[in-house]
């Protein structure tokens, strides 16, 4: 038996080559971008030569490129992320102050969208080639090739601007501060439309995988030994089948990481949330390379954490993971 | 083969969605002539109300079906693009690294991993505005985002055939090891690639989609995703314009999973029977 914790080194050990990768990557990549942070800076106040030159070697821009990298990748090691242009912040602190709320609208999605998913897998796979299976079956084919984007505007639309039972936007109520519990439920309000809009889209994932391995699981001996046994069918669907059928579903759990953080980009503009996405989205825009070199960062930490812990918990799950 | 996909009911349902779509995208000029984006009638016309704007106008008076139609080959033409591109070089990484082995396919993996950790929109996010909006750099963008599915796929197969005897009876023939990887072992490590491009093509659908719902697409095309984003600023008035063309993106890439799955059968079915 390997224990946990030297699965989990041995993955932040792969973690290591991966960000620095990543980081050098990520800085040839937005080197190419035209301009730098001084015209950034610049381009709303306009400045003679002589401030232009003067910023450049104020912020070390005169320096040779592989100077920059190194210290950049050097100043990364103190968890230095450089400063943002368009914040006239450190990018860490911008970075910080946003990644909280994407967190919330991430794990608002995912729980959504993987306990409602995987029931409604049990109730597809539970009797496989029935009304109730076709039926699921086609609805998750139809939401997972919808864009979340999409989805969040048609439930605007509905949900606040017909029906006004959501806010149209926003992570709270402005202008009025709330305290403790009335705080948590206002934001909670806030989240029930962003979070539907990136969940729906995975639900459907999850539902078709634990469908697909609880048709498989019907299969199997052990099953037949639980019949022959006499076990009642609920007991067999849920104690049986359904949980060998979560195993797969949990893997796609962290797989799908990467791809949820890049919907809520999405979300988070159609949503007026802000999240770690919609700066991405600013970053963009106001051309602050140092912060979106931040977040891709962020990102990717974001990502390789989510995998570790779903890992452990995979192991945790399933304990022949840790033998061999 | 082909009577397998035949055989499975939502390869050709699927087929039966996307081919009046492609056919939409190659005939959109016949169909629709003219520039999309030309003012034509009057604003906010609503579905149906006018034959000769069937799906109405939009706030500048442009029709949505002209729209729509042009919008439909910008987005196959991106996503059939990226989807070759990502498959192209997933296919190529995966062949060498797991073909090669030792320290090589160490360092593609460590390559491929990072660019699963990097959120694969941000990252187009990034390349986009690097390059500035226009087709080439989507394309651009949604291939460097995609391509790591299809090379993880490939080494997989490539390992568990270059074991086999005929790799050994290339060799003693005296044929160099990638001639032997790319000529002989990867034909034979193709088909679940096949099965991965209805989801790569997909997955492009909804990138581009995003993308220029964000307004990083080609300025100079209509695309579905922008429409979407231009419905945004009447979404309370003219709901309509937004749906239309998101419906039109569900349908195409239900149509593309569709194919998968069908794709899917048939080489399962085959496999079975060999």
């Amino acid at each position: 038996m390997i224990p946990v914790w030297r699965i989990v080194g041995r993955r932040l050990g792969n973690a290591v080559p991966v960000l620095l990768i990543v980081a050098i990557g990520s800085y040839c990549l937005l080197e190419l971008a035209p301009g730098d942070a001084v015209d950034a800076y610049l381009s709303g106040s306009g400045g003679d030569a002589g401030l232009v030159a003067q910023l450049r070697q104020q912020w070390g821009l005169d320096r040779s490129f592989a100077t920059r990298l190194t210290s950049y990748l050097l100043s990364l090691l103190t968890l230095d992320f450089g400063w943002s242009v368009a914040f006239s912040r450190p990018v860490r602190e911008v970075v910080l102050d946003r990644m909280g709320n994407t967190l919330l609208l991430m794990s608002a999605a995912v729980a959504l969208s993987f306990s409602l998913g995987t029931l409604l897998g049990v109730a597809a796979g539970s009797r496989p080639q029935s009304w109730r299976d076709r039926l699921l079956s086609w609805l998750s084919l139809a939401l997972y090739a919808a864009p979340g984007f999409w989805l969040g505007l048609m439930m605007i639309v509905a949900f606040a601007v017909k029906l006004s039972w959501f806010p149209l936007g926003g992570i709270a109520t402005i202008g009025e501060p709330r305290a403790g519990l009335e705080h948590v439920l206002d934001v909670a309000w806030h989240l029930v439309l962003p979070a539907s809009a990136l969940g729906l889209v995975y639900l459907a994932l999850y539902l078709r995988l634990m469908r697909a391995g609880m048709v498989e699981a019907w299969r199997s001996d052990y099953v037949r030994t639980a019949r022959a046994k006499g076990l009642t069918r609920q007991r067999i669907v849920w104690r049986h089948v359904a949980r060998n059928a979560l195993l797969p579903v949990i893997t796609m759990l962290g797989l799908q990481a990467a791809a949820m953080l890049g919907g809520s980009v999405v979300v988070e503009s159609v949503f007026a949330i802000p999240g770690l996405g919609r700066l991405a989205f600013e970053a963009v825009t106001q051309r602050d390379v140092p912060l979106l070199l931040g977040i891709v960062l962020a990102g990717t930490v974001l990502v390789i954490v989510i995998n570790l812990l779903v890992d452990m918990a995979y192991a945790k799950l399933d304990p022949r993971v840790l033998v061999s | 083969m082909w009577r397998r996909f035949v055989s499975s009911r939502e390869g050709m349902v699927g087929l039966c969605l996307l081919l009046p779509i492609i056919l939409a995208a190659l005939l959109a000029p016949l169909l629709s002539p003219g520039d999309p984006q030309a003012m034509v009638g009057p604003a906010l016309l609503k579905p149906f109300a006018d034959a000769a704007f069937p799906l109405g106008t939009d706030r500048l008076g442009r029709s949505v079906l002209a729209a729509l139609l042009h919008g439909a080959s910008a987005s196959l033409i991106v996503a059939a693009a990226a989807a070759t591109g990502a498959l192209g070089l997933g296919t190529v990484i995966g062949t060498v690294a797991g073909f090669a082995g030792g320290r090589t396919d160490e360092a593609l993996m460590r390559l491929t991993e990072a660019f699963q950790a990097v959120p694969g929109f941000i990252l187009a996010l990034a390349l986009v505005s690097v390059l500035g909006p226009s087709l080439g750099s989507v394309v651009l963008a949604i291939t460097l985002s995609s391509w790591t599915g299809p090379a993880r796929v490939v080494r997989a197969e490539i390992l568990s055939l270059r074991g086999r005897d005929f790799v050994d009876a290339y060799r003693v023939l005296g044929m160099r090891p990638m001639q032997i990887a790319f000529r002989q072992v990867l034909p034979n490590a193709l088909p679940p690639v096949i099965t991965l491009a209805a989801v790569v093509v997909a997955a492009a659908i909804l990138v581009e989609a995003a993308l220029s719902f964000l307004g990083l697409g080609d300025p100079n095309r209509i695309t579905w995703g922008r429409m979407i984003a231009e419905g945004r600023a009447v979404l309370r008035t003219a709901p309509f314009l937004s749906a239309i063309p998101g419906i039109a993106i569900i349908v195409t890439v239900l149509a593309v999973n569709l194919v998968g799955e069908g794709i899917n059968e048939a080489l399962a079915g085959k496999r079975v029977a060999a």
